[in-house]
């Protein structure tokens, strides 16, 4: 009876671990892709400023506006990129234990699974807080990029109240800019929710570390 | 990534590596551990009575105890609530 309602349990625990990383490997490979995508719009814009500025435009300001903007957002694209890789390498070892079981996984595969993923936290945790602060920053950097690229396939008098589109190839840009901004602001707030989950466990794991030592005895020290 | 494990997690891999005989390189290889600290752990647990030293032949090994039994269940049980009772994380 009692082992009946262990592997029922291993078996439930075995479920939410796999689900949870799952939710998390998705999550991180989602950035790595997005973090790719920034780089390459960041670049992108850099570029357009710059032949902008070349052109002759009338506007000279806005464009340097906007190519300081693409720097900014091409380099939260690298850092994004990295961190992500980072992150991503030791997911993906720790998933592959678990990805190709059909079987419910044993107690002891479980619960390395655990010790891995708290290991991995412990010492991704500076990588995640900046994942948050890079995905927030360049959400921002990106819709204010997204606007820009808005205002410059519209023009319009403010006094004739009315607005001009000037070309339908810069619909794409700008709504591929606010998509990047969409997705990096959703991403920090999944890697927010990752994190209070985790710092949970963190504070949990220390408090059982406590028991061990004082019922078992074992002190290092 | 096995850097940020703390002494506890890694006494709990070895006991659970060493429920057959292991021999000492194998255990460090397993449990990702240099020899220096692999040894200091080692001789820890075995100080402790939850490792025995055999030596058959000219082969030696590491096997736990019954003792480690319980400090391998009640580590067991505390990693397992982790997912039991917190909220998980979900997309």
């Amino acid at each position: 009876m009692y082992g009946a309602v262990k592997n029922r349990m291993t078996h439930e625990i075995s479920t939410r671990f796999k689900r949870e990383l799952s939710s998390f490997y998705v999550l991180v490979l989602l950035n790595l892709v997005f973090g790719a995508l920034a780089m390459a719009f960041g670049i992108q814009s850099i570029i357009a400023s710059v032949l902008g500025l070349t052109g002759g435009q009338t506007t000279p300001g806005f464009r340097m506006v906007t190519g300081v903007f693409s720097m900014v957002c091409f380099g939260l694209g690298i850092g994004w990129v990295l961190s992500s890789a980072k992150i991503l390498k030791g997911i993906t070892g720790i998933r592959r234990a678990f990805r190709h079981r059909t079987a419910t996984a044993t107690d002891e595969t479980v619960t390395l699974g655990i010790v891995r993923m708290v290991a991995h936290y412990r010492e991704n945790k500076k990588t995640i807080r900046t994942m948050i602060l890079v995905c927030t920053l360049g959400g921002f950097c990106f819709l204010a990029l997204g606007v820009m690229n808005s205002m410059e396939f519209f023009s319009g008098g403010i006094s004739s109240g009315r607005f001009v589109l000037n070309s339908y190839l810069l619909i794409p840009s700008a709504l591929l800019t606010l998509a990047i901004a969409f997705v990096s602001l959703l991403s920090s707030y999944y890697f927010l929710k990752f994190s209070r989950t985790w710092d949970l466990r963190q504070q949990e794991t220390t408090r059982s570390e406590d028991i061990l030592k004082k019922t078992l005895g074992i002190d290092k020290e | 990534m096995n850097s940020r494990r703390t002494p506890y997690e890694i006494y709990w891999e070895i006991l659970v590596y060493c429920k057959s005989p292991r021999s000492f390189t194998t255990i460090i290889n397993r449990c990702d551990l240099n020899s220096k600290t692999g040894q200091e752990y080692i001789e820890f647990l075995s100080s402790k009575g939850y490792l025995s030293f055999t030596k058959d032949g000219g082969r030696s090994s590491y096997v736990a105890t019954e003792r480690a039994h319980e400090y391998v269940v009640l580590f067991t049980e505390m990693y397992q609530k982790l997912f039991d009772t917190i909220p998980g994380f979900r997309l």
